[in-house]
């Protein structure tokens, strides 16, 4: 996929592109709330998808439950070849290796430095000399636009550094696959732009597949290849085109919410999981 | 009305045996983390400073405080029996049978126990456990294992600084307030203390203390609620059930094995 001047994405067809994360029949509850129904989606491989769905609808759950941080109830989860929700600790800990996630808050560990941050991953699995840690860490610094920030703690950081931070360590081991949970949260038009880009300059110049969280139409619409739409804990899919012309009333309704015109009362509640005032008032 | 509250307490009584099971499992994997590689030196040296060298001053004073407190204590007591000589063995017997590893476990787990399970609560709930795992990084060998090792490591050596510290408190009191002579409380303290006994049997003390904080605090900051209550809850915890288990703990030593 590629960006013109306009902002607008040139979408490639993720039909033809095999499943790189393919998940079945998957359920999780938790307690009585039941978070995934049955959910079934497939995530091309080198593509980027983009989970939309309300909030609380379990679109970081599914992440998580990705990079087996979460355990389903039920259903299977195939990356490649490899079914992960019945790997053990340690099998999931391997398999971690071929995963990076960027988190909503930026998960930096607080009493590191940026640089070390970043070249952790690289110390505990690598074999690289100092010398060359410090070179792959600059690269990295550089593909993600950051600067003077080595000796910086995270919590001295803007929220724009903090996510190219994140994303710089996200990528430092070159995952195949890049899981990214709210990466335009907290941020500034112009920063969601620059961040934007960033991932999807990355996904050009790597090949990574991404599978990101959003909130954010515009990004979604101008990113990515395919959309997941959470509702009712199953998942719509399709390409971003084919979503953008769904005629699914709680489809319509989202993507009308995220523009400027105005939703009638029966759009505003449908699939929201709020109670309306006259259920509230009865 | 009878049914629920059987039900309540049957729900309570599973809940405790489960949350039971889960320490036991997390004092498992801790101990797996402590035997195999990598050994993080760095970080280990790192949580020594932190719970060790930044205790010394607290530990200090309260060792001074409480040989004080025993120096005039004993010295009315003993007086009583016309036997206030013995000031340097009541003294020094009380700090390193009792007072000495119970009072050091009590303060450190106020001062860095709580701190641990505050710091780790606060990674939980900004995702910095759920960062390292997504690195293959296991949290329990990278941020749970050092603190408590460190703990272990550092508890004996506290309690003998309490001790060393109380010793002098009562020497202050006795010798320079009371007027007792100094070479019969040295000579009453070398006397009457036994190393295989007495000093044994503090270290003992000491480093059991040190495990049950050391497990107590990595295990309630690991597994706080991912929020600010959550935290809070760890910390209050974490100092609630170190306090009441050392002193539980102090006391079946003591019965089992006489020190």
């Amino acid at each position: 996929m590629s960006m013109t001047e306009d902002g607008t994405s040139l979408r490639r067809n993720t039909e033809e592109v095999p499943a790189h994360v393919d998940i079945l029949n998957l359920r999780l509850h938790f307690g009585d709330r039941t978070v995934f129904d049955g959910l079934s989606c497939r995530f091309p491989q080198g593509k980027i998808t983009v989970i939309l769905g309300a909030s609380g609808g379990g679109k970081s759950t599914l992440l998580r439950t990705i990079a087996c941080l979460q355990q389903p109830d039920w259903g299977d989860i195939w990356v490649g070849d490899k079914e992960v929700t019945s790997m053990h600790r340690h099998q999931a800990q391997q398999f971690r290796r071929r995963i990076g996630m960027m988190f909503q808050g930026g998960a930096l560990l607080d009493s590191l430095t940026v640089y070390d941050n970043v070249s952790l991953p690289l110390r505990e699995h690598t074999k690289m000399t100092e010398d060359e840690i410090r070179e792959t860490v600059q690269h990295q610094f550089t593909a993600v636009g950051l600067k003077n920030v080595d000796q910086l703690l995270p919590g001295q950081l803007s929220g724009g550094m903090m996510k190219r931070a994140a994303l710089a360590r996200a990528m430092i081991l070159e995952p195949e696959i890049l899981l990214c949970d709210e990466p335009f949260s907290g941020l500034d038009p112009l920063a969601v732009r620059l961040i934007e880009n960033l991932i999807v300059e990355t996904n050009q110049r790597t090949g990574v597949t991404i599978l990101m969280t959003s909130h954010h139409m515009g990004s979604t619409m101008r990113m990515a290849d395919q959309v997941v739409f959470l509702v009712g804990g199953a998942a719509i899919c399709g390409p971003t085109k084919e979503i953008q012309t769904s005629v699914d009333p709680r489809i319509r309704s989202f993507l009308r919410a995220s523009g400027a015109d105005p939703l009638s009362e029966e759009e505003l509640y449908l699939d929201s999981g709020f109670p309306r005032h006259e259920e509230e008032h009865s | 009305m009878f049914r629920s509250h059987v039900e309540k307490l049957g729900g309570r009584t599973i809940a405790g045996i489960s949350r039971l099971g889960q320490f036991t499992t997390f004092a498992g994997v801790l101990l797996d983390c402590l035997i195999t590689r990598p050994f993080r030196g760095r970080r280990l040296i790192d949580e020594v400073y932190t719970i060790g060298v930044l205790s010394l001053v607290i530990v200090c004073i309260s060792g001074g405080a409480v040989g004080m407190v025993l120096g005039l204590q004993g010295y009315t007591v003993l007086t009583r029996f016309g036997a206030e000589e013995a000031l340097g063995s009541f003294v020094g017997l009380t700090l390193i049978r009792e007072l000495g590893p119970v009072l050091t476990a009590l303060l450190v787990t106020g001062r860095a126990g709580s701190a641990i399970a505050a710091e780790i609560g606060a990674m939980v709930a900004t995702e910095q456990l759920d960062g390292l795992r997504m690195m293959s990084i296991d949290p329990t060998h990278y941020v749970a294992a050092p603190k408590a090792a460190a703990m272990v490591l550092t508890m004996p050596l506290l309690s003998a600084l309490f001790i060393v510290c109380g010793i002098g408190g009562g020497y202050v009191v006795g010798v320079q307030f009371l007027g007792i002579d100094p070479g019969s409380y040295l000579k009453g303290l070398e006397g009457s203390i036994k190393f295989s006994d007495d000093v044994m049997g503090s270290i003992t003390k000491s480093l059991v203390f040190g495990i049950l904080v050391g497990m107590i605090s990595t295990y309630r900051g690991y597994t706080s609620a991912p929020n600010a209550a959550g935290v809070s809850a760890a910390t209050t915890g974490t100092v609630v059930v170190a306090s009441v288990l050392t002193l539980i703990v102090d006391y079946i030593i003591t019965a089992l094995w006489g020190v």
